[in-house]
C-alpha cells in the first residue's frame, strides 16, 4: 500500500504577468504526512507564491501542485475544507469583531467549533470581543491562527505564523503545532526566522529566487554541515597556528582562545595543535541562520558549502 | 455551506440599504410636494425649463424638448423623481459593485475568503444577488415615499401598477450597472481605477442617452440604443408599461455581466 503524499509539488513555475523572471521555477516538493515542514528563504524567495498557488488564490504558470492526491486548482474548494490557512498578510473588515469573523468563516465552513475556539482563544489569551480596529498586530495574527486551526484541519499552512507574535505565545505557538504533529496532522510553514524553524520543524526546504536549494532533516542540516570549534590553550595562540590546515577557515583568536570553521574530521586540526597543552575544547552547532547564509553566500549567490543534500 | 455569503451581505448591507430607502423616499415626498403639488407648480417649473435653461444644459440634464411634457404627473415624476434617482442609485451600484470582489481584493480579505472552502463563482453570484434584495428594499422605501405624497396630492393619472413597473426598471437599470462595477473589478482589480471606469460609463451612459435624443438624428437614436438609461422610459413605463424590449435587454445585459465577471473571477489570480 502506498501512501498519498500530503503535498506533491511537480515543476511547479509561476511567472506574474507580462514578466520574464519567474517568481517560481520548476519547484520540485513532497511533504509526507504528520510532519511540520519548514519554507525557508528570504523576501522575494517565492515562499508566498508557493502558498497562494497551494491554495488556489494563484494559478501556475506550468507544472502542478497536488494537495491529498488531488489538484490544488480543480478540487480547491473541497481541499479548503481539509485546509487549515494563515496568509502573510493579516486583513480582515475593520468592521467585524474577532467574534463575528470566526462565526462568519464557521458558518462557510458549516461547523460549529465553539469549544475549540474557546480553547485556542484562551491559550492564545486573545478577546475576541473586541473590534478589529482594536486589535494590534500580534491579536490580529492570533486571530489568523484561531481561524486556521478552529475545524482541526488535517493540513496547517501557515505564511510566516509566528511574524508579530510575542515570545510567550512563540512558545504555545510551537506547543500547538506539536500537537499537530502528535495527532498525525502535518503543517507546511514558511519563514525567515530559521530559529522558530530549528525549533518545531522535522524537515526545511531552502528556497532562493524562485529556485528550490535544498531539503533536508533539520537535524541532519545542524550535523552534516560545519561546526564551530573553540580551543582554550595555557598561553595564547595566533592564528598562524592553523594556517593552511584542511577544513578549517575564519580562525580568530582571543587571548588563549583559538576558534575556527571545522568542515569535515577532526583529525587535521588536531594534529596541528597536538604539540600545545589544550585546556579546553568546545564544539558548537551552526545556527540555521549560519547554514542559511553558507547556501546563498553574504552577497546573495548560492554558495552550497554545506554537505546537505542539494536538489537538482 | 449554500446562502451564507448571500446571508452575511443582507446582514452587512441593510442598514445602509435602509437609510438610501429613506432617503429617495424623502427626496420623493419633497419633490412631489414642493414642485408637483399642482398644475400651476408644474407649469411654472415647466416655463423655467422652457426659458431659463440653456438648450445644452436642458438636454445634459435630461430635461425633455417639450417641457409641457412635466405637466402630467407621470412626466413629471419621471423627470424629477425617477431620471434623478436613477443617478443616485448609480452611486449606490457603483459603491455595491466594489464591495463584491474590489474592496476585500484591495485589503487582501479575499485571501482569507477564498482559502475557505467557498468557490469564486458562489461569492460573486450569492453577494450580486443579496445586493438585488437589498436594491428591492431601496424600491420599496422610495415607493412608499412617492405613495404617501401622491395620496397628499391627489394624482389622477397615474395607477399603482405603473409606478411600480417604473421602479423595477429602474431596479433593472441599477442592478446593470452593479454588475458592469463587478466586471471592471475583475478586470482592472484596483478598486479605485475600476470606480473611476464604473462612473464613466454611467456619466457617458446617460449622456448617451439624453445628447443622443437631443440630436435628433439617425446615429443619434442608433446611439441611445447602447445606453442603459435608453432602457429605461421611465414616463412611457408609468403610463404604458414595461416595454419587453427594453426589459429584455436589460436582463439580458444583467446575466451576461455577471456571467462574464464570474467567468473572469474564476480563472484570474487573486490579488495585486
Amino acid at each position: 500500500m502506498t501512501t498519498v503524499p500530503i503535498i506533491q509539488i511537480n515543476n511547479l513555475s509561476k511567472t506574474y504577468g507580462t514578466g520574464t523572471t519567474p517568481a517560481l521555477s520548476r519547484l520540485n516538493l513532497t511533504v509526507n504526512q504528520g510532519e511540520i515542514f519548514g519554507y525557508l528563504g528570504p523576501n522575494g524567495a517565492g515562499k508566498s507564491t508557493t502558498i497562494r498557488i497551494l491554495m488556489d488564490l494563484i494559478r501556475p504558470t506550468t507544472g502542478e501542485a497536488k494537495v491529498f492526491g488531488q489538484s490544488a486548482q480543480a478540487d480547491a474548494v473541497a481541499l479548503h475544507a481539509r485546509i487549515g490557512f494563515m496568509p502573510g498578510d493579516m486583513s480582515l473588515w475593520m468592521n467585524y469583531t474577532g467574534r463575528g469573523v470566526v462565526d462568519y468563516f464557521s458558518r462557510i465552513r458549516g461547523g460549529n467549533y465553539a469549544a475549540h475556539v474557546k480553547n485556542l482563544t484562551s491559550r492564545l489569551d486573545l478577546d475576541l470581543s473586541k473590534g478589529m480596529r482594536e486589535y494590534s498586530t500580534g491579536n490580529k495574527r492570533k486571530l489568523g491562527l484561531v481561524l486556521a486551526l478552529m475545524h482541526e484541519p488535517e493540513l496547517l499552512i501557515l505564511d510566516e505564523p509566528t511574524a508579530g507574535l510575542d515570545p510567550l505565545v512563540q512558545q504555545t505557538f510551537n506547543e500547538l503545532m506539536r500537537e499537530q504533529r502528535t495527532a498525525g496532522r502535518t503543517v507546511f510553514l514558511s519563514s525567515h526566522v530559521l530559529s522558530e524553524v530549528q525549533a518545531i520543524c522535522d524537515r526545511v526546504a531552502i528556497l532562493r529566487g524562485g529556485e528550490l536549494k535544498a531539503v533536508e532533516t533539520v537535524e541532519k542540516l545542524i550535523h552534516t554541515d560545519f561546526r564551530w570549534v573553540t580551543l582554550t590553550f595555557n598561553a595564547p595562540v595566533a592564528t598562524a597556528l592553523v594556517d593552511g590546515v584542511a577544513g578549517i577557515s575564519q580562525p580568530t583568536t582571543a587571548g588563549n582562545t583559538l576558534k575556527v570553521r571545522l568542515t569535515g574530521d577532526f583529525d587535521p586540526l588536531l594534529r596541528a595543535v597536538s604539540g600545545l597543552y589544550i585546556a579546553d575544547v568546545q564544539v558548537a552547532e551552526p545556527t540555521l541562520e549560519e547554514i542559511f547564509l553558507a547556501y546563498y553566500g553574504d552577497n546573495g549567490h548560492s554558495a552550497p558549502v554545506a554537505t546537505a543534500q542539494t536538489i537538482r | 455551506m449554500n446562502g451564507v455569503v448571500f446571508n452575511e451581505t443582507l446582514r452587512r448591507g441593510w442598514r445602509t440599504a435602509l437609510y438610501w430607502g429613506i432617503g429617495l423616499a424623502v427626496y420623493a415626498l419633497y419633490i412631489i410636494m414642493v414642485f408637483g403639488a399642482d398644475d400651476a407648480s408644474r407649469a411654472q417649473m415647466a416655463d423655467i425649463m422652457a426659458t431659463k435653461m440653456p438648450g445644452f444644459l436642458g438636454q445634459i440634464f435630461g430635461i425633455p424638448e417639450d417641457a409641457s411634457f412635466l405637466l402630467s404627473t407621470a412626466g413629471f415624476l419621471s423627470f424629477a423623481y425617477f431620471t434623478y434617482s436613477a443617478l443616485m442609485l448609480a452611486v449606490w451600484a457603483v459603491l455595491t459593485g466594489l464591495s463584491v470582489t474590489a474592496n476585500d481584493e484591495e485589503s487582501g480579505v479575499l485571501n482569507m475568503l477564498m482559502a475557505l472552502p467557498l468557490a469564486r463563482w458562489r461569492l460573486v453570484v450569492e453577494r450580486i444577488a443579496a445586493n438585488i434584495v437589498l436594491l428591492i428594499g431601496i424600491a420599496i422605501g422610495s415607493l412608499l415615499g412617492i405613495l404617501v405624497a401622491l395620496i397628499m396630492i391627489p394624482a389622477p393619472d397615474v395607477a399603482l401598477g405603473g409606478l411600480i413597473a417604473a421602479l423595477f426598471g429602474m431596479m433593472l437599470l441599477v442592478s446593470v450597472i452593479m454588475a458592469v462595477t463587478v466586471l471592471l473589478s475583475v478586470l482592472v482589480k484596483r478598486r479605485g481605477t475600476a470606480a473611476a471606469l464604473a462612473g464613466a460609463f454611467v456619466a457617458v451612459s446617460f449622456l448617451l442617452n439624453t445628447l443622443g435624443g437631443a440630436a435628433q438624428s439617425s446615429v443619434g437614436d442608433v446611439l441611445r440604443n447602447f445606453s442603459v438609461f435608453y432602457h429605461f422610459d421611465s414616463a412611457g413605463i408609468i403610463q404604458n408599461g414595461l416595454a419587453l424590449g427594453s426589459v429584455t435587454v436589460l436582463m439580458t445585459a444583467l446575466v451576461a455581466i455577471t456571467w462574464g465577471a464570474v467567468y473572469l473571477f474564476q480563472r484570474r489570480d487573486l490579488g495585486g
